[in-house]
């Protein structure tokens, strides 16, 4: 996985065209705090869930997310989807800090909901004159790489004191996704 | 960035006609050989579709694997060789690109890696669609041949990397990475048919 993630980063550097993206692609869900910790919740999540949606959740929310980006092409306008980025944070805080453990289908269409309006949100940000594709792999690789941090941190779960940090970072994520609604709504 | 379904669907027939944007090799300094072979490390059109396709054939196993490495690899060759010794421009519509990626990525995700010997054709319909390209990059550089060697071994040397990662992974019981991986790569082909849809993003 490694040596895949080092040569599509090595690949997307090289712009051919004169057209960047590969780092505001990247850099695109990791500035924006409302993505960056709604993703690691993703992880997170998927850590306490187990198999097999620790490995399912990471999959279905790229796929999903691109869903998002083409609603966000066709000029189809999402509305609130700010408030919704804040919701996902929330919510997904919420389950983690409750340690919630819904049905497999249930934890996957959650996942891929708030995908969508994350994906939205990506695919309409495009900066002028850069490279579409490029943008494309750095905020794809970085957004996997957001959910492997929360699996990563997740591995904790295994412990009785580890629970308990999990659900405590669960309630910080909720916290911070109050905080991201309060700011949608001024 | 907006438009309308009909603006998309006209920008889609156009798009899916249009050449890619660069036609070149990247300068190592260190000659054509390895101008070539640096070529589909750099250019990320070529190497997502031979990650895609090298992590597919990986959820078949070792015999898999084989059979679309032999493929890619000896139809990217001869297609490269052959479309600059045609002498006429040839390019891969974008569109049929990111489909591809798209197909393979996905085929990935739900783990429904075909048979060995579709996973040859697989291997030989990308390496004809990638060569005929590259020959165009190919007959930009100094040294023909010698470019058209390294255009061979770098996709040589990344298919095969990739899939015995692939295989090891796959024989240890971590096949869920490849899935990972596979979605990831099926997200990205759909972004690049997204962008191409849209119009042009530079």
């Amino acid at each position: 996985m490694l040596h895949t993630i080092d040569l599509l980063a090595l690949a997307a550097l090289h712009e051919t065209s004169g057209a960047g993206g590969f780092g505001s692609g990247f850099l695109h869900p990791l500035t924006g705090a409302d993505h960056a910790l709604a993703m690691i919740a993703v992880g997170l999540w998927g850590a306490q869930l187990g198999k097999p949606a620790v490995a399912l959740l990471p999959v279905a929310f790229p796929l999903a997310m691109t869903l998002g980006a083409f609603v966000g092409f066709s000029g189809v306008e999402l509305g609130a989807v700010e408030i919704c980025i804040a919701l996902s944070a929330i919510l997904l805080g919420l389950v983690v800090m409750l340690e919630t453990r819904p049905p497999l289908w249930l934890a996957l269409l959650l996942v891929a909901g708030f995908a969508i309006f994350h994906g939205y949100a990506h695919g309409t940000e495009l900066p002028e004159g850069e490279d579409g594709l490029r943008y494309s792999i750095g905020f794809v690789l970085s957004t996997g790489l957001l959910h492997a941090v929360g699996i990563t941190l997740g591995l904790v779960h295994r412990h009785a004191w580890g629970r308990k940090l999990m659900r405590g970072l669960g309630g910080g994520v909720c916290i911070a996704g109050c905080w991201f609604l309060w700011s949608a709504l001024r | 960035m907006k438009h309308g379904p009909r603006a998309l669907l006209a920008t889609a027939a156009c798009s899916s006609l249009a050449p890619t944007a660069s036609a070149h090799l990247v300068s190592t300094e260190l000659g054509p050989f390895y101008d070539g072979a640096a070529h589909p490390l750099v250019t990320p059109e070529d190497l997502l579709v031979i990650l895609a396709l090298a992590t597919l054939a990986a959820l078949r196993g070792a015999e898999g694997g084989r059979r679309a490495l032999v493929g890619l690899c000896a139809a990217w060759t001869v297609a490269t060789a052959a479309s600059f010794a045609w002498g006429a421009p040839l390019s891969a519509p974008p569109l049929l690109v990111a489909g591809l990626l798209v197909a393979l990525g996905l085929a990935c995700a739900v783990n429904r890696a075909p048979s060995p010997r579709v996973l040859l054709a697989l291997g030989i319909a990308v390496g004809v669609l990638h060569g005929l390209e590259n020959g165009s990059a190919a007959r930009a550089a100094d040294g023909v041949w010698l470019s058209t060697l390294g255009i061979a071994s770098g996709v040589f040397v990344v298919a095969t990397l990739t899939t015995a990662c692939g295989v090891h992974l796959e024989r240890r019981g971590a096949a869920i990475a490849l899935r990972v991986a596979g979605s990831w790569l099926a997200a990205i082909g759909l972004l690049f048919a997204g962008w191409q849809l849209a119009g042009p993003a530079g």
